[in-house]
């Protein structure tokens, strides 16, 4: 008998689907032994994200909405969860890799003194409990692991369990009351800056267009390897010469020193290859390279490679995805 | 005829002897009391395994003893480090043999008044001994004058690496001074004495004083006129005596004996165990007192000369260090500590920032006049910041990388030997018959312009059929990075296991392409029992080309100079080889091997390479060093750009390098000033000519 209880993600009051992933991977503990799951929402004004987490078959959808956690702060968070866990005789508590959760679940697991789990891709029933995969080594080794104790908490990659399907709209909503004075109050919530940019983060992107040495000024980095990301529906990427010339912002830098970028498509574009900037992209499904030095070392690790003038290039290719 | 000579004391009163005397006694004793502080300074620090220098018998002490005599004869005595700056080491050395020569004298003379006491009979201080001693010690008083006038200059001007107290134009006013009155002494003497005219012109400088000033003057006044210029001679002899320990004068003491006690291991770190780390519950150095007692002397033993500062690429570079300034911190606050100060060292005194900007390109300590090794300094208290959690960012995400997948970019492990499909490499593995283990590294492993490298040292090795074998898949970083940057468990967790795999396959020889792993194999696997003979690449096709066994086809040779080679920190200044890297260059250009060293008519001319003005030992840091390679650094006062600018300047079309760091850095650097020459290491450019000789 399990019982599940799934942490829900928002983002500016929005449910972030990574939380369906969630659920798929409760709904296999459950499936697979018996038991329930519960949803738990934590915010203020939540109601509608509430109401969108009905239809998925949780026992309960329990709405812990409070102005003192109108932002997600670990240490009131994590109290709620674990006190909600606690009182609900939970048997593990989960939610989807993201920063929230990195920075919430392992603090809650310490307050509910329960082994913890991260990265899990796989979950099966063994004998008198349970088996996980994870990923350890930035995807280079598939552990097996198993774990005591009676409390257990999960993060879930989002990518391995699908989310389920919806179905009738009849899970109860359960208001958690929230005793703001007797929260911790360690952390103070100072601003929220988010991005202007229209275009997604490299690191969550499935195309990125990253752009190198041979773009020569800011103008043109946004109208070729904007255009281009644009043109893709992707996101825009630098290599460390750009943002040095201050021609790209420091943040797309992707590589050793920047982010780590896993997308489905990467397009090197004027990016000559060096190690620091590889190895930053070697979890990219697909790479293709344009540049105009056919010994650049970017065209031994790609896929698909053009040697030629990315300011002649990539205009036409833009044009041609726009017909 | 009388035999020449002059009375010691002459015309001082016996009552003012015995005054002089005990004046004199008292001012000794203050200098000792000075220097005995110092000592107690130097004694807040852990043992220095000194004693191991007087265990054995004589002869094994003697042995032991010898280079540390050696050195203080040569860099102490003799001054070597000391030269090589211009005008401000002829400075120094006018001072030297001025001061020397006149405390040796004096030494004499006093001597000579002791040995009378004993007998009259004793006397030596006469006869032509006598004329030969006046004539050296009035020209060396010159040299002494000399010595402190241009100094005095080069305080006026004071360049912004040396360093300035105002107690210095004391030092030097005093020393003036005194060789100034010493020869009005002389000449005053002269006056009241009226020696033949044979004797007195052995006093050229005194004779020549007395004829200008006091010629004509009758004996009484000059009398009375030499007793007080002879009082305040003496007496600032000894207000100078006293104030040693407390000026810049205390480097008589400091510098000779930190010359002596210094263990000069260029490349070399201290090893620390984990029983040392559960003994004292603490890596590196996190206070003042955890120094060792030989590195507190050796903060006493810094004048502030400002050559590391010079030297320093990260200085140079704006960055916030400058190895003098971090000698001299350390120094005050060694000082304060000692007065009971609680003031902490990092944080404090020392900046996370300081110690992290360090390239660890080993210039400061290369350039020492006087043996002191900031860099050993900056090592220690970076093991202790990075022991205790103080490395973070770009750094500490390589060292976590190198611990997981024993390379610095976390690549898979099974990676490692990609580079070589294709070429018929043997691999350990495989039991081949080899001579010689190719080290390849992880930039040669994984480095895509690096591995380039990695693929024309295998083709040359092939084509001149060296029998050689690479590790493959079991070769792991060498844990250089980590143990520069401070990380000494992950080093030494990395290198047990290479030196398991080493033995395992019983290798005797290696050979790489990269200088950090080469001074790693060498210096610090040899310190966990790992014990081989390790080459460059550049000296391994040095030698093939001598050996005629790899013979460069004849091609229209490049016009001279068209190359220029900056030579690697760890292969040039630390590990000193310099020449096989040009030989094989000079090679190319088709000047021939010239059998190395031939410093006369390698440096420039036809069919030579183009120098750096910077180059061989006194070669400027790419960047990368001391793990700076994982670090972000301000795209403004970039090492790797100011490098690359010295390099472009010589005109050379092709900057060799032998190290895949400065490779990278170079290429960086070149590309910075929008420049087209190409950055190859010498394999590469030796490869280039072996082009159809039909092998992949």
């Amino acid at each position: 008998m399990s019982k599940v209880l799934i942490v829900a993600e928002l983002d500016g009051g929005k449910l972030r689907t990574a939380t369906l992933s969630a659920i798929g991977f409760a709904k296999k503990m459950v499936e697979a032994t018996g038991g329930a799951f519960e949803i738990l929402i934590l915010g203020r004004d939540v109601t509608a994200a509430a109401e969108s987490l009905r239809v998925y078959g949780a026992a309960a959808v329990l709405v812990a909405d409070h102005v003192a956690l109108q932002n997600p702060l670990a240490d009131k968070y994590a109290r709620i969860i674990a006190d909600v866990a606690h009182e609900r005789q939970t048997t593990a508590v989960a939610g989807a890799v993201s920063t929230f959760c990195k920075d919430i679940l392992p603090r809650a697991a310490a307050l509910l003194d329960a082994a913890m789990l991260s990265d899990v891709v796989e979950v099966r029933p063994e004998e008198d409990g349970w088996v996980f995969k994870r990923v350890m080594y930035a995807g280079n080794i598939l552990a097996t692991v198993s774990l005591r104790g009676e409390a257990r908490v999960f993060s879930i990659r989002a990518a391995a369990f699908p989310p389920p399907v919806k179905g009738e709209g009849d899970s109860p909503i359960v208001p958690v009351s929230v005793r703001a004075d007797e929260l911790p109050a360690g952390t103070e919530f100072v601003e929220r800056a988010i991005r202007t940019s229209t275009r997604p983060d490299p690191t969550e992107a499935k195309v990125v267009v990253s752009g190198g040495r041979g773009v020569k000024n800011a103008e043109d980095f946004e109208r070729l390897i904007g255009g281009l990301a644009d043109a893709l529906g992707g996101a825009a990427g630098s290599s460390r010469a750009l943002v040095d010339a201050g021609i790209a912002p420091n943040s797309l830098q992707i590589g050793q020193t920047g982010k780590m970028v896993a997308p489905d498509l990467y397009l090197a574009v004027g990016v000559s290859g060096a190690i620091q900037h590889l190895a930053g992209v070697k979890d990219a499904k697909l790479i293709a390279a344009i540049n105009k030095d056919p010994e650049a070392p970017i065209f031994e690790v790609a896929d698909y490679g053009v040697v030629g003038d990315l300011y002649q290039l990539v205009p036409e290719l833009i044009g041609l995805l726009k017909k | 005829m009388m035999e020449p000579t002059r009375e010691t004391f002459g015309n001082i009163p016996p009552s003012s002897q015995v005054v002089f005397y005990v004046v004199m006694a008292f001012s000794m004793a203050v200098c000792v009391r000075g220097i005995w502080c110092r000592y107690r300074l130097w004694r807040m620090g852990m043992p220095s395994g000194l004693r191991s220098l007087v265990c054995g018998n004589a002869r094994q002490i003697l042995e032991k003893i010898r280079p540390h005599v050696h050195r203080l004869w040569v860099e102490g005595f003799a001054q070597k480090r000391v030269k090589g700056r211009g005008l401000p080491s002829r400075a120094h050395a006018a001072l030297v043999a001025g001061f020397l020569m006149l405390f040796l004298g004096t030494t004499l003379l006093e001597i000579n008044h002791l040995a009378m006491m004993i007998s009259p009979s004793l006397e030596f201080h006469k006869g032509l001994y006598y004329l030969i001693y006046e004539v050296t010690l009035d020209v060396f008083g010159l040299f002494l004058i000399a010595g402190c006038v241009l100094f005095g200059i080069r305080r006026w001007q004071r360049p912004p690496s040396l360093g300035h107290r105002l107690s210095d134009w004391y030092v030097l006013g005093i020393l003036l001074v005194l060789g100034v009155t010493g020869y009005f002494v002389e000449a005053l003497r002269l006056a009241w004495q009226a020696p033949p005219v044979e004797w007195a012109r052995w006093s050229p400088v005194g004779w020549q004083l007395e004829k200008c000033f006091f010629a004509g003057w009758d004996e009484t006044t000059a009398r009375s006129v030499h007793f007080k210029v002879w009082w305040f001679h003496s007496l600032l002899v000894a207000v100078f005596v006293a104030s040693i320990p407390y000026t810049r004068l205390l480097h008589f003491v400091t510098s000779p004996l930190n010359v002596f006690f210094a263990r000069p291991a260029m490349g070399a770190l201290p090893p620390v165990s984990i029983e040392d780390v559960e003994k004292y519950e603490r890596v590196g150095v996190g206070e003042i007192t955890h120094f060792t007692w030989r590195q507190l002397l050796s903060l006493d033993a810094c004048m502030e000369c400002g050559r590391c500062e010079e030297a320093c690429p990260a200085h140079a570079t704006d960055k916030p260090l400058s190895p003098r300034r971090v000698v001299q911190d350390l120094r005050e606050l060694m000082a304060e500590r000692g007065r009971g100060s609680e003031r902490h060292l990092h944080g404090e005194t020392i900046q996370a920032e300081t110690l992290t900007s360090c390239t660890a390109c080993s210039a400061c300590t290369g350039i020492c006049p006087v043996r002191v090794d900031p860099l050993g300094l900056i090592l220690d208290m970076r093991r202790n910041l990075v022991g205790e959690g103080g490395l973070s960012g770009a750094a500490a995400t390589a060292m976590r990388k190198m611990q997981s997948n024993a390379n610095p970019w976390g690549l898979p492990l099974d990676e490692r030997v990609n580079w070589a499909e294709g070429l018929g490499v043997p691999v350990c593995r495989n039991k081949p018959d080899f001579e010689i283990l190719y080290w390849v590294g992880c930039a040669g492993s994984y480095d895509r312009r690096a591995q380039r490298v990695a693929r024309a040292v295998v083709r040359i090795l092939i084509h001149s059929g060296v029998k050689f074998a690479i590790l493959g898949s079991e070769e792991k970083c060498t844990g250089e990075s980590a143990r520069r940057l401070g990380d000494e468990f992950l080093f030494q967790e990395l290198a047990q296991a290479n030196i398991a795999t080493l033995d395992k396959y019983g290798v005797k020889k290696i050979v790489t392409h990269c200088p950090h792993c080469l001074n790693s194999l060498l210096k610090d696997y040899s310190q966990f029992g790992g014990q081989y003979e390790v080459i460059h690449h550049t000296q391994l096709i040095a030698q093939l080309i001598r050996e005629g066994k790899l013979k460069l086809p004849e091609v229209e040779a490049e016009a001279p100079g068209s190359i220029t080679y900056h030579d690697p920190c760890y292969l040039a200044r630390v590990n000193g080889i310099h020449e096989p890297p040009r030989e094989v260059l000079n090679e190319v250009l088709g000047g021939g091997g010239c059998g190395g060293g031939c410093e006369s008519h390698c440096g420039n001319g036809g069919g030579k390479i183009s120098e750096i003005p910077r180059n061989r030992e006194k070669t400027s840091c790419c960047g990368a060093g001391g793990g700076r390679m994982w670090m972000e650094e301000d795209p403004k006062h970039r090492v790797s750009t100011v490098r690359a600018r010295e390099a472009l300047d010589t005109g050379a079309q092709t900057v060799a390098v032998g190290c895949p760091f400065c490779l990278t850095m170079m290429t960086d650097g070149v590309a910075a000033h929008g420049s087209e020459a190409r950055v190859m290491d010498v394999a590469e450019i030796v490869a280039e000519r072996l082009d159809g000789d039909g092998l992949p």
